[in-house]
């Protein structure tokens, strides 16, 4: 029963983590990425290589996901900053697509449809493994949910915030829409790559399948329910897009508990369509000045 | 000078349109508050004030663009209050807005056909109707629009624009005509034209009523029946068209 | 490469071309009408194609199948249309309207899950699959039946909007809704009828895609893609562009899978959206583009 709950909470975390990557880009840059999963996977493929092929240790293939993930993202970015805003969606999209394929295709790096296995779960200080996994996984959300706190609230999050509110008046003073979208996605991907490095160590088998459309428009839904702009809002999202769906399990009904996964996404998909009309800050998004405020 | 109470306003005929206590604005916060006004057959009725005193909001609200939040509008008695513009379209009410009543991708000619949608260059071909008669007298007043019936609206110039939205509403055969600042940046000549336009629409058909919002008072010496002034959202003055010119401007703008 | 052989992947692929036009022009009479992008389409077309399945399979009577499926191709498309507006009506922009459309998209496809299972489908009857030999090149049944309707639809569309003035007044909605309205444009109407119109097509769509690969719940991505690939390349604001771009898509689509295999198909789409986003972004036949070059009237 422990090793469910921790196990669980050990893939709220991962989830968590992509939900503050696809924020980053959503909350302040007002930009929505379908690629976070998709370059999720290139750093946990990278961290699973490090491990499995090369045994390497910890820190380095979290270092190699990192890093992996930031160039992939620094690829999109440069495709990004060539279109305008409307069409990120899109491309990230197109991105995502062709990462899938590629990862489903190089069989000789990533072993095709069937993936690597193999890469060696988390254990340290003489914890199990499923606590070493918590631990580590919760040590890394703080982390990251603390490094984007304090970059939202330096000059580069105001930046970010001004170019997300108005291009046009932002660029107007000087603040250059290319250089600060290349450092969002750039960080975007860093954190992505994170989660893909949870991923991998976690869950033992890195494959194509948990990163597709599928899974980005999930978190899509997760991080705008959840609340969009505040690191707390991305949490949100993501317990309870994990944890609610877990509490059909115990539900008597056979049918519901085998499909939690696919009966989440029937609820989230709804559940995006009504928080946009009713509550587009989700559940513990960063206020906006809405009109009523001005009096 | 005369300054009434805002809803003690006169129209020397019969009154046509009739606005009471109308309080709207474009998000939740008013700008328009519990404004009246009325409009008389056949009248030229000028509304006037400083930037953001709430005169294009008014007129939008006539126009079913913006919703108010209370008050009515009466037109020939039935009231019409909230309606959308395409029902005030066929009441003969025709809205030109300021800065625009023209969709700049589409051509010249296809703006006019939005109004009159069997418009043909060729009249000897066109169905007859009142709607085209109306479109060919327009026309024969302003031959550029023929002349330039496949240039793209957006590519014309501010005068040319603004003469074309005009004569799109006068296609309309509006017993209503209601302008938004007409003469905004806008040359004398181009004024002119304006002006020359419209006498000659009135002359044709019946006598249709104005409401034109416009701060460039000049350019309208002695062609206002009767006056509204308004400041932060509230009607402060009115009365007829001859006071006007002896008025200074900020003295009719402001509140005192 | 052989005649014959050129000559059959052409024809191929000019019937893939129509399908691919097909899906283009659906998503994009939605897209002039309101701005958004229908991607819940997916979903509709997936739910259709079950329906077309039941009737295939003599599981619905045919009057009353065809009857269902009309109707839900309608229903469900304006459906989402409703939703758009009420969104729409609550202050939500057009971005957040296509994430709204993504949302109904994972909706629907997990909720046809639930209902059918994942397992492939497929659909298979002889008036589909039956094919006739003309000179060199071998036409399917399914093939010319899917042309057919989709080439008059398409044909259709053009007599409405041409004489009906419904052109200029889906075209000024699109370039600027509140000049449209001003002018007394009726648009609720217009996009009820745009909306309705996209059903239609999802009807044929889902025939042709079921019948071409399988049905599924999540069979409505690879159209989707396919669709935005092509309307976005052609340009949005033209129905006649997003049809044409379709249509070469479908064309090239056959010739790659011949010389370089299926798995570069997808590809060679995207690669062509991604050299058109970065070299020419309003698309190749939009209006914005050839505005530029000389000031004179287009059509849709």
């Amino acid at each position: 029963m422990i090793t469910y709950v921790v196990t669980v909470f050990s893939l709220m975390l991962i989830t968590a983590l992509l939900c503050i990557s696809f924020d980053i880009l959503a909350g302040d840059l007002k930009l929505m990425s379908l690629a976070t999963p998709a370059i999720a996977g290139v750093g946990a493929y990278a961290a699973a290589i490090s491990d499995v092929s090369y045994g390497l240790p910890l820190a380095a293939g979290l270092l190699a996901a990192i890093v992996a993930s930031c160039i992939i993202g620094f690829v999109l970015a440069a495709i990004s900053v060539r279109v305008s805003d409307v069409y990120f969606l899109l491309v990230s999209m197109a991105m995502g697509l062709i990462l899938v394929t590629i990862f489903d295709q190089a069989r000789s790096i990533t072993n095709g449809p069937s993936g690597i296995a193999g890469v060696s779960p988390f254990e340290v200080f003489g914890l199990t493994v499923p606590q070493s996994g918590l631990l580590i996984g919760i040590s890394l959300v703080v982390a990251v949910g603390l490094l984007v706190t304090w970059i939202r609230r330096s000059y580069i999050g105001r930046r970010w915030r001004a170019l997300g509110d108005d291009k046009l008046a932002a660029t107007n003073v000087g603040i250059d829409p290319k250089r600060e979208l290349v450092k969002c996605v750039v960080l975007s991907s860093a954190v992505a790559g994170v989660a893909g490095f949870l991923h991998a160590h976690v869950v033992g088998i890195v494959d194509p399948s948990p990163f597709g459309l599928q899974a980005a428009i999930l978190i899509l839904a997760l991080a705008i329910v959840g609340g969009s702009g505040r690191v707390w809002g991305s949490i949100a999202g993501a317990s309870v897009g994990i944890f609610i769906p877990e509490f059909l399990r115990f539900v008597p009904m056979e049918n519901l508990a085998a499909h939690q996964s696919v009966i989440r996404e029937v609820i989230f998909g709804i559940l995006l369509v009504l928080f946009l009309g009713f509550r587009p800050n989700g559940l513990l998004g960063r206020k906006t000045i809405t009109q009523k405020s001005v009096s | 000078m005369t300054a009434t109470s805002p809803s003690a306003a006169e129209p020397s005929e019969y009154a046509e349109l009739q606005i009471s206590g109308l309080t709207a604005g474009y998000t939740s916060v008013d700008v328009l508050r519990d404004a009246s006004l009325v409009v008389g057959a056949g009248e030229v009725v000028l509304l006037t004030g400083h930037n953001g005193a709430g005169k294009s909001c008014l007129v939008e609200t006539v126009f079913g663009l913006i919703a108010p939040s209370s008050g009515t509008i009466t037109w020939l008695g039935e009231d019409i209050t909230g309606l959308s513009p395409r029902a005030l379209l066929k009441r003969g009410i025709v809205l030109v807005p300021q800065g625009g009543g023209v969709v700049k991708n589409l051509t010249v000619w296809e703006n006019l056909q939005l109004i009159a949608p069997n418009l043909a260059v060729d009249r000897s071909k066109s169905a007859k109707s009142e709607a085209n008669n109306a479109a060919y007298a327009v026309l024969d007043q302003v031959p550029f629009l023929a002349e330039r019936r496949n240039q793209i609206a957006g590519s014309l110039s501010g005068g040319q624009l603004r003469l074309l939205s005009i004569a799109r509403a006068l296609i309309a055969q509006p017993k209503l005509l209601i302008i938004d600042e007409p003469f905004l940046g806008l040359s004398g000549t181009s004024g002119d034209l304006i002006l020359d336009l419209f006498d000659q629409m009135q002359q044709l058909g019946d006598r249709f009523s104005v409401i034109v919002v416009e701060q460039q008072l000049f350019r309208l010496t002695g062609r206002i029946d009767r006056y509204y002034a308004m400041n932060q959202g509230q009607i402060i003055r009115n009365g007829d068209g001859e006071e006007l010119w002896s008025l200074d401007t900020e003295e009719l703008w402001s509140l005192s | 490469m052989s005649y014959q052989l050129f000559l059959q992947v052409f024809a191929n692929g000019l019937f893939t071309g129509i399908l691919f036009g097909g899906i283009a022009v659906a998503l994009a009479v939605c897209n002039l009408a309101d701005r958004s992008l229908h991607v819940a389409i997916g979903s509709v077309i997936a739910l259709v194609a079950y329906f077309w399945l039941a009737i295939i399979r003599g599981e619905l009577p045919v009057v009353l199948g065809f009857v269902l499926l009309v109707g839900i191709a309608l229903a469900g498309n304006l459906i989402c249309l409703a939703i758009y507006r009420w969104l729409s009506r609550r202050g939500v922009n057009a971005e957040g309207i296509v994430v709204a459309s993504f949302g109904l998209l994972i909706a629907g496809n997990s909720a046809l899950e639930l209902i059918y299972g994942t397992e492939l489908e497929s659909m298979r009857a002889p008036w589909l699959q039956g094919n006739v030999k003309l000179g060199v090149v071998r036409f399917y049944y399914g093939d010319l039946l899917m042309s057919v309707v989709v080439l008059s639809m398409m044909a259709g569309l053009w007599a409405a909007l041409r004489f009906g003035g419904l052109s200029l007044q889906l075209r000024s909605v699109f370039h600027d809704s509140r000049e449209a309205a001003i002018a007394g444009v009726n648009i609720p109407m217009i996009q009820v009828l745009a909306y309705c119109f996209s059903a239609v097509l999802v009807i044929i769509i889902a025939l042709a895609i079921g019948s071409r690969s399988s049905v599924h719940p999540h069979m409505g991505f690879f159209p989707l893609l396919i669709g935005i690939a092509a309307l976005v390349t052609g340009g949005l604001g033209s129905v006649r562009s997003a049809f044409l771009s379709g249509v070469a898509m479908g064309i090239i689509w056959d010739f790659v899978g011949i010389y370089f295999g299926t798995v570069w198909q997808f590809a060679s789409v995207f690669g062509i959206l991604a050299v058109v986003l970065l070299t020419a972004p309003e698309g190749l036949f939009s209006l914005k583009f050839r505005w530029r070059r000389k000031a004179t009237k287009h059509s849709v």
